[in-house]
């Protein structure tokens, strides 16, 4: 863990410093609250998108935190695992490699360049507000994550089951 | 030739409005991006030159790149957009906004890369409550760019 002190510090008594905006903060979490627990995507896809980003990113919190209700709907350790580098030789299903490819497209410098035949191939897996949400839960944890990296730190913390986001809840 | 937004720049972003709409969460995200633009502490002009930024280092053209109308209202033109591949140097841009392109364009390229005297420098231009507001629509519109531009190709028949 960085001994680093945050390069911005919360308001007292908060854990982030985002909360010096808190009706701001309080908006981001009833919007990432919805996505999670009343959208159309199965939680597990979006975790798998989620923890993906995180890896990528490089963000310690995001990537030792599991949402409860992609556990419960059955993302286990050991598929978390299979979401490296390689994974396309792992042992995720088909639907789930094809998801990592068009997000490591997303998250990536290019997000334009998602080709034809990787579209093709994810609209035969997911239905098109399936894609929005898979996308959206994407670039926005990817953004969520680089606040938490650029102002630092963001120190890996041991693995911590967290319930799912709800509108009316706060992200941890 | 002017590179800023055209006439028809915004038929883009009526097209990402309508891929929202597939999901129920469109009206909370659409409540969250009105309260980030109309934040007391966020600067629309500010904001808007680094989505600009953005947008154009991941792809965008940026006749197609619709500024916000709070951004124009603030004062955004057209010269102010197309000098803007000329920040670092340009007396156009105070160092206001050049701390907030700065940080920017290293949150874009490798936020495990940003240093203590971006963040500084940051937090010097816009004091704590703005650097908060602004990180939160940093995070949104590159959000929403990356999803624009992933989506064209994507879904390109669904909106």
């Amino acid at each position: 863990m960085s001994a680093r002190s945050p390069r911005i510090a919360p308001p007292p008594g908060k854990r982030t410093f985002l909360e010096h905006r808190p009706h701001l903060f309080a908006a981001f979490n009833r919007f990432y609250g919805t996505l999670w627990s009343h959208g159309v995507l199965d939680q597990p896809t979006k975790e798998v998108a989620r923890l993906r980003n995180a890896r990528v990113t490089g963000c310690g919190i995001c990537r030792n935190l599991r949402f409860a209700g992609a556990r419960e709907a059955g993302l286990t350790e050991e598929l978390v695992d299979e979401i490296r580098d390689g994974f396309e030789d792992g042992a995720l299903p088909e639907r789930l490699k094809v998801v990592l490819r068009f997000v490591d497209v997303l998250l990536g410098p290019a997000p334009g360049e998602v080709d034809a035949a990787l579209a093709a191939r994810l609209r035969a897996e997911l239905s098109p507000a399936e894609i929005v949400e898979l996308a959206l839960t994407t670039t926005i944890a990817q953004g969520f994550s680089k606040a938490a990296v650029a102002w630092g730190p963001a120190p890996d913390i041991p693995l911590t089951v967290v319930p799912t986001p709800r509108p009316e809840g706060t992200v941890v | 030739m002017r590179e800023t937004w055209s006439d028809d720049g915004g038929a883009s972003a009526a097209r990402v409005e309508r891929l929202l709409d597939l999901t129920p969460a469109a009206a909370s995200l659409r409540a969250y991006r009105d309260a980030v633009w109309r934040d007391a502490a966020t600067d629309p002009l500010l904001l808007e030159l680094c989505r600009q930024r953005l947008g154009r280092l991941l792809g965008l053209d940026p006749r197609g790149m619709k500024p916000h109308p709070l951004a124009v209202a603030a004062g955004l033109t057209p010269e102010l957009l197309d000098e803007l591949p000329r920040w670092p140097t340009s007396s156009r841009f105070s160092e206001r906004q050049r701390a907030a392109l700065e940080f920017a364009e290293q949150w874009l390229l490798d936020p495990s890369g940003m240093t203590d005297e971006h963040c500084a420098r940051l937090r010097a231009a816009l004091g704590d409550q703005p650097c908060a507001a602004f990180t939160m629509g940093l995070a949104l519109v590159e959000a929403l760019l990356r999803f624009e531009l992933a989506l064209a190709t994507c879904l390109e028949d669904d909106a």
